[in-house]
């Protein structure tokens, strides 16, 4: 089958492959070399330590003590702030939501991102229009998206009012006031938003497909799904992979949507991760507990890095 | 692609294709029907005349532009080095980055005054463009890196071979061939910096300073919102990266040109 | 300390690096040191998030201080409470600022210079007379006077439409069971009763501290105080008939998820509902001309109207509606770190005791100055001058505060009411959770 050779070929044609001329020199020039590549990585790691990486450091030190954030002094507590986490209703049930809504919009915005990727490629009216205006929605801010859906699902909003008329009457509610319906309709909101996000670089990764090796699928007899299981999905496994960590980043860090929306409840219903570090940190002036709960999301981050790393190494080998 | 499709298969993409086009348009109606009540357009030329509209937007271009142009070269510098130049502690350095990522705002507010101030951009414009550079450069990385897995190591290699530096190699092969990661790098770059709200506000003093994300603010104050002329504003401030995106999403189609190369 | 030390060397490397990084970015920083104008006068900067007719104030105290120049940069509430942070424990922040009475102050102070002193040898020994009391103890920790009160404010109010309540034939209610009657009337002509976000946790408080108040005057303050149980009886009839509100047909469905500005309070101006439960910080945009014209602004439309307000009402018939409970709306205070303190106690005493006052209560705010009248030349209508009148009669009678000064009890309560309007029958649970953090913390 040509299909499964292109794709073969396709596959093993990573980099790490260009066989490093070095081999049959000596060792000496080679590490040279790669010292000299280091230099190529070093001013991005250079600005994100410089910024990021001491505001992490910061944090974890910060993250032992007991401050309210104004006070000069600190008292070194050691990990009683992790400790307390445990005891902690709210940073349990943010953790719990976090969770839930971080694979629930990974799964939808990965599945419609893709979809839209794929179905702008099909011969179909709109699809250019389609392909500009999935992106809108994600540059808008979340002010305006946030009030927006305080008024389109509040009680007498026009979602309800749409069901209505289209008697579905009885699924008629205040989406994001009752409890047992606020968390999803969070994730719905995001997945509106940020699907043309993954759609972007779905987009990319695709167009990044060799045209030939299409083309010479498609001369072969390969039908569309047989080209889009065996060329395009095989080809998109970094890009998953890429869009799971973002995705799962994002997951982490929501703030903006929720605070402007539920503000956290009804209840504890769609408290979230930042959410209770902001309020811990900012409200109660628990600075050093918040800097705690910030290495939490730091942590559970360098976990999808790893992964994200492993596997996409793995792909490459 | 799928240039030849059944009928049924056709009807079934159609429908589908409308049917995201509605999901999509109905709300963003209803943001633009927001923005026109009361006053109608008269919000959009109260939002033009009635704040420092063009200053901010200026402020805001300088300080966009500049983040895309640092964290564009420095993030494809990145990927270059660890894909195709493999450079040591590879795996350290991207877990290091993208880890970083996740450090909420508000842990960042403190360290990062301090650090600003100490290198004295306190009130500058690198104040701001520094730290979005830092903000961006791992997303940068990471689709960039990406990206570059996915080029046949074949073409570097016989780039090499023809005699030509790393520089060279990077700027005369890789960058064309990158330029759909490179204009998707550029156009979320460019949103991250010209949506940023807080960090001008809490690092540049000065209030001719700051950026068009401010706009808004002119119509609400603790006890009172403008919601039309807020939703005007906002409409307003996102029709450049709107235009960004339209331009560059021509590059992300461009596909895979490695036959141009040979 | 140690940890502090750690911090810096450790910021060291990256930062030289960054610094070279950044210079090759290219872009020249400009100097930005705005502290001293070119003509020597002396600049001042003043941070707040909620000032009323800023650029009058600042015109004002310019006019009348030709030596000094004042740039106030307004901020959002949560916004400015994360910029104040860094900026108020290094040279680049206010030389003025506000706080808001409660955990606020008890955390900032030690960042504010002591306004006592500088107070009293500007008016005198006597110089507290010249304040409500209220307004200074809730700026005050210990003898130290951390800020001086820019207005007072009082909550324990319902706002109505009296327009809405006429075509629904109801009177203004006294208790809860007339409030039922009378919102089934108003829902029946098709308006919404009571406008309220309980997104917000601080409107939720304000409705529970005026039930408490009504229920039992002045025993909440106890229990802040830790001398009583939050999950006592009183409190656990409190918070069942805080709950009522909700599912009594009083709130409308949906609340959980509304914001009280803009969503409630446009509501309200709207006509699209009878009653608002806000405090005397409302008055102005709802019963001056000038006022109403700005919260109109938020709406497409005409504002309706006219309106008043009155005691929240009783939850328990036989009971009085509670008195008002509040203090200083916010606080002035000069940062200890200002390089030009007595020109900022000269904008502090001109806005607490000066020409600044007197600008406040011509929009209808609540001077804290007790020798200054609140005007009522604006009304929309003659009657709202009697109403507004009495709202500064009380505000010189108050049962107590309204914020709680320890924000975890604060959050507590909030917490707690939220799962309230989420699940009503979980009162005497959320109440018991309540007493768990009030029991636990130290005061």
């Amino acid at each position: 089958m040509p299909v499964t050779e292109t794709r073969r070929e396709h596959e093993t044609a990573a980099p790490a492959r260009a066989r490093p001329a070095g081999r049959a020199r000596t060792t000496w020039p080679r590490h040279r070399a790669r010292a000299a590549a280091l230099l190529w990585v070093l001013p991005a790691v250079i600005l994100v330590a410089g910024v990021v990486h001491v505001g992490i450091a910061y944090n974890a030190a910060v993250g032992t003590t007991e401050w309210n954030g104004i006070s000069p002094t600190r008292l070194p507590v050691g990990f009683d702030n992790y400790v307390a986490m445990a005891r902690d209703d709210v940073f349990l049930a943010a953790l719990r939501n976090t969770a839930v809504y971080g694979v629930a919009i990974i799964v939808l915005q990965l599945s419609l991102g893709l979809g839209l990727a794929v179905l702008v490629r099909t011969q179909t009216r709109g699809r250019h229009l389609l392909r500009v205006l999935v992106f809108v929605p994600v540059v808008l801010s979340p002010a305006i998206i946030a009030t927006s859906a305080r008024h389109v699902l509040d009680h007498d909003g026009a979602l309800n009012a749409a069901l209505d008329a289209i008697g579905l009457g009885s699924l008629a509610q205040p989406w994001l006031a009752n409890p047992t319906t606020a968390l999803a309709t969070l994730v719905a909101i995001t997945v509106w938003q940020y699907t043309g996000y993954s759609f972007v670089i779905y987009d990319a990764a695709i167009a990044q497909v060799d045209e030939a090796t299409l083309e010479a699928a498609q001369i072969d007899g390969a039908g569309n799904a047989r080209m889009f299981t065996a060329v395009i999905l095989p080809s998109l496994r970094g890009s998953h992979l890429v869009l799971i960590v973002l995705t799962a980043i994002n997951a982490l860090k929501t703030f903006d949507l929720v605070i402007l929306t539920t503000g956290g409840g009804p209840g504890m219903s769609t408290e979230m991760l930042t959410l209770h570090v902001y309020e811990q940190t900012i409200v109660r002036f628990h600075a050093g507990y918040g800097a705690a709960l910030s290495m939490v999301l730091v942590i559970i981050a360098l976990v999808f890095a790893v992964l994200q790393v492993r596997l996409s190494h793995v792909r490459e080998a | 692609m799928f240039r030849y499709q059944s009928i049924a298969s056709r009807v079934v993409s159609q429908v589908l294709v409308v049917l995201a086009l509605l999901v999509v348009i109905v709300p963003l109606g209803l943001v633009l029907k927001e923005s026109l009540a009361g006053a109608g357009w008269r919000n959009y030329t109260e939002v033009l005349t009635g704040t420092p509209f063009l200053r901010f937007f200026l402020n805001s271009l300088i300080i966009s532009a500049s983040t895309v142009a640092v964290v564009t070269t420095v993030a494809m510098a990145a990927a270059y080095g660890l894909v195709m130049l493999r450079a040591p502690f590879g795996r350290t350095s991207q877990v290091a980055v993208i880890a970083g990522l996740a450090l909420p705002a508000v842990a960042l507010t403190v360290p990062l005054f301090v650090t600003i101030q100490r290198l004295g951009l306190f009130d500058s414009p690198l104040a701001v463009i520094v730290p979005l550079c830092a903000l961006s450069v791992p997303f940068g990385l990471l689709v960039g890196r990406n990206f570059l897995a996915g080029i046949p190591g074949e073409i570097h290699e016989a780039a090499r071979l023809d005699g030509a530096g790393t520089v060279t190699i990077f700027v005369r092969v890789v960058a064309p061939l990158a330029r759909p990661i490179i204009a998707v790098i550029v156009i979320f770059t460019f949103l991250a910096a010209w949506n940023e709200y807080f960090l001008p506000l809490l690092l540049l003093q000065d209030s001719s300073a700051q950026v068009i994300t401010q706009v808004p603010t002119y119509f609400q104050s603790e006890r009172q919102v403008d919601l039309p002329k807020v939703f005007a504003a906002n409409v307003l401030i996102s029709l450049p990266i709107i235009a960004v995106y339209l331009v560059l999403q021509r590059q992300i189609r461009a596909g895979f040109v490695a036959g141009a190369i040979k | 300390m140690k940890v502090a030390r750690t911090g810096q060397r450790r910021l060291l490397v990256p930062a030289i690096a960054l610094a070279l990084l950044a210079s090759a970015c290219g872009g020249g920083s400009e100097d930005g040191s705005a502290t001293d104008a070119p003509d020597g006068a002396v600049h001042l900067t003043w941070w707040g998030w909620n000032v009323a007719a800023v650029e009058d104030v600042v015109e004002a105290f310019e006019a009348e201080h030709p030596g000094i120049t004042v740039e106030f940069r307004p901020y959002g509430y949560d916004d400015y409470v994360q910029a104040l942070r860094p900026a108020l424990t290094s040279s680049d922040g206010p030389d003025v600022f506000q706080l808001q009475p409660g955990g606020m102050v008890a955390n900032y102070e030690p960042l504010a210079a002591d306004l006592a002193p500088l107070l009293e040898a500007d008016l005198g020994a006597g110089w507290r007379d010249q304040f409500h009391e209220e307004g200074l103890t809730q700026l005050a920790v210990d003898d130290k006077q951390a800020a001086m009160p820019s207005i007072m404010s009082a909550a324990g109010l319902i706002y109505y439409n009296q327009s809405l309540l006429d075509e629904a034939g109801v009177e203004v209610p006294t208790t809860f069971d007339e409030w039922e009657k009378a919102c089934a009337a108003i829902v029946a002509t098709g308006a919404q009763c009571l406008a309220h976000g309980a997104k917000d946790a601080w409107v939720n408080i304000d409705l529970f501290l005026s039930i408490i108040n009504s229920d039992e005057p002045g025993l909440v303050y106890e229990a802040i105080a830790g001398e009583t149980a939050w999950d006592a009886p009183e409190f656990v009839t409190a918070a069942t008939e805080f709950a009522r509100l909700f599912d009594g047909g009083i709130v409308a469905e949906g609340a959980a998820s509304r914001a009280e500005y803009p969503d409630a309070f446009n509501a309200f101006i709207s006509g699209e509902a009878a009653f608002i439960a806000l405090g005397t910080w409302n008055t102005a945009g709802t019963m001056t001309n000038t006022g109403l014209a700005a919260s109109a602004e938020g709406i497409s439309g005409e504002p309706a109207g006219p309106f008043f307000s009155a005691p929240f009402p009783a939850a328990q018939a036989g009971k009085e509606p509670t008195a008002l409970f509040g203090g200083p709306d916010n606080g002035w205070a000069v940062s200890a770190q200002s390089e030009h303190p007595d020109e900022a106690f000269a904008l502090l005493t001109f806005l607490t005791h000066g020409e600044g006052q007197q600008i406040q209560a011509g929009l209808a705010n609540i001077p804290a100055a007790t020798d200054v009248d609140v005007s009522t030349d604006d009304v929309v209508v003659p009657e709202q001058a009697a109403n507004i009148e009495q709202q500064q009669a009380a505000v010189g009678d108050l049962i107590g505060a309204r914020q709680i000064p320890y924000p975890d009890l604060e959050a507590a309560l909030g917490q707690a009411l939220s799962s309230i309007v989420a699940d009503p029958d979980s009162a005497a649970e959320a109440m018991a959770q309540v007493e768990q953090v009030s029991a636990g913390l130290e005061r």
